[in-house]
């Protein structure tokens, strides 16, 4: 009769523990199940959707994020999204000899509400022919256009990347969403550079003092 | 993509892409010199050379090899009376600064070889000729065409 009474218990317990039912698939947080498995303090979500674990609520800045704003994320982040490909081909002399731009193409998209911040670019991966030495392929960021009303040191002029950070720019902080637009130049790339594919990655920073 | 860490006040966005070269070769060759005229016995009994009488640019990214050769066996009479059995290598010619002259022969010749590059004297340089027929052919005026192909080794 012992026994009996103890599995009542257990039972009892399971019901007030989880009263929507429980989820499948590492859901063990404590939101409201909008956004299965994301079990993470973000609000990005590793799985699909983006999540909410904090217990603040409601959407008070001016991004299209949506969501919940986590005071480590959603006031200060940066986003860097390619708006084409980042391709370029050198088939014939003219391609050589002249510089090639890729307008438009890639935006850097951040918030820097908690402070000031300071925005760097830096080629962090360049797979190239063996025989191609790091200083064949020329990466230009120019600068074409932002929405800053106050961003200081920018660097207007097309920036050389290389495998040491520079400085982009320097925003002040705003709960504003900030925007800052560049076109992809390469070259000219010359007769020195070796035949053969080149992949290179380029890294952007924002760091805050 | 992006990612942040809190704990370093730092986020971080990377962008990818490629450049893909291909392998591209130009060559440009301009004829400086005009006709080149025998007026004397001395130009039968020595021929006559005249430097610089192309100039070549070779534009490459890749390793190179310039070859020369006839574009027919015997030069082409212009005239009546001029003859139409004077072979092509009674024309020699040569990378100016070199030594000697290499006849002209309807089978390909090296002329010259470089790396990597589209400029400087390695990539620009003249070539000289030198035509000595003696006085087995006939008076007249003669043309003969020269092939120069670029390639990479």
């Amino acid at each position: 009769m012992r026994y009996v009474w103890i599995v009542v218990i257990i039972l009892i317990t399971s019901l007030y523990t989880y009263p929507q039912g429980m989820y499948r698939g590492g859901d063990d947080d404590d939101d409201n199940k909008k956004y299965k498995n994301d079990d993470d303090d973000d609000n990005k979500g590793k799985g699909k959707g983006k999540g909410d674990d904090d217990d603040r609520g409601g959407d008070d800045d001016d991004d299209d994020r949506g969501g919940d704003d986590d005071w480590s994320s959603n006031q200060n982040y940066m986003e860097v999204n390619t708006n084409r490909s980042l391709s370029f081909t050198c088939s014939k002399p003219e391609h050589l000899e002249n510089k090639q731009t890729l307008n438009n193409a890639i935006s850097l998209k951040f918030k820097t509400k908690n402070s000031n911040c300071t925005v760097y670019a830096k080629l962090s991966q360049l797979n190239k022919p063996s025989s191609a030495s790091l200083s064949d392929v020329k990466l230009y960021l120019d600068w074409t256009s932002d929405n800053s009303k106050n961003a200081a040191s920018l660097l207007r002029d097309p920036v050389l990347l290389t495998q040491t950070d520079q400085r982009l720019f320097i925003q002040y902080r705003s709960s504003q969403t900030f925007h800052f637009n560049y076109d992809l130049e390469l070259g000219p790339v010359g007769y020195e550079a070796p035949a053969g594919q080149y992949s290179y990655t380029i890294l952007f920073t924002m760091t805050q003092p | 993509m992006h990612f942040h860490a809190d704990a370093q006040r730092s986020y971080q966005g990377a962008a990818s892409g490629t450049a893909i070269i291909y392998s591209i070769q130009s060559l440009d060759v301009r004829q400086l010199g005009g006709n080149i005229s025998f007026s004397s016995a001395n130009d039968y009994f020595n021929g006559v050379t005249q430097d610089g009488y192309f100039n070549i640019k070779v534009k490459s990214n890749e390793n190179w090899l310039l070859n020369y050769e006839s574009q027919s066996t015997y030069f082409t009479p212009l005239n009546n009376g001029a003859s139409t059995d004077m072979p092509c290598d009674v024309l020699s010619i040569r990378q100016s600064g070199s030594r000697s002259f290499k006849k002209l022969k309807t089978t390909s010749k090296k002329l010259a070889q470089g790396g990597r590059g589209g400029s400087g004297s390695d990539h620009d340089f003249d070539v000289d000729v030198n035509l000595d027929p003696g006085f087995g052919y006939n008076g007249g005026l003669y043309r003969i065409s020269i092939l120069f192909t670029l390639t990479r080794q």
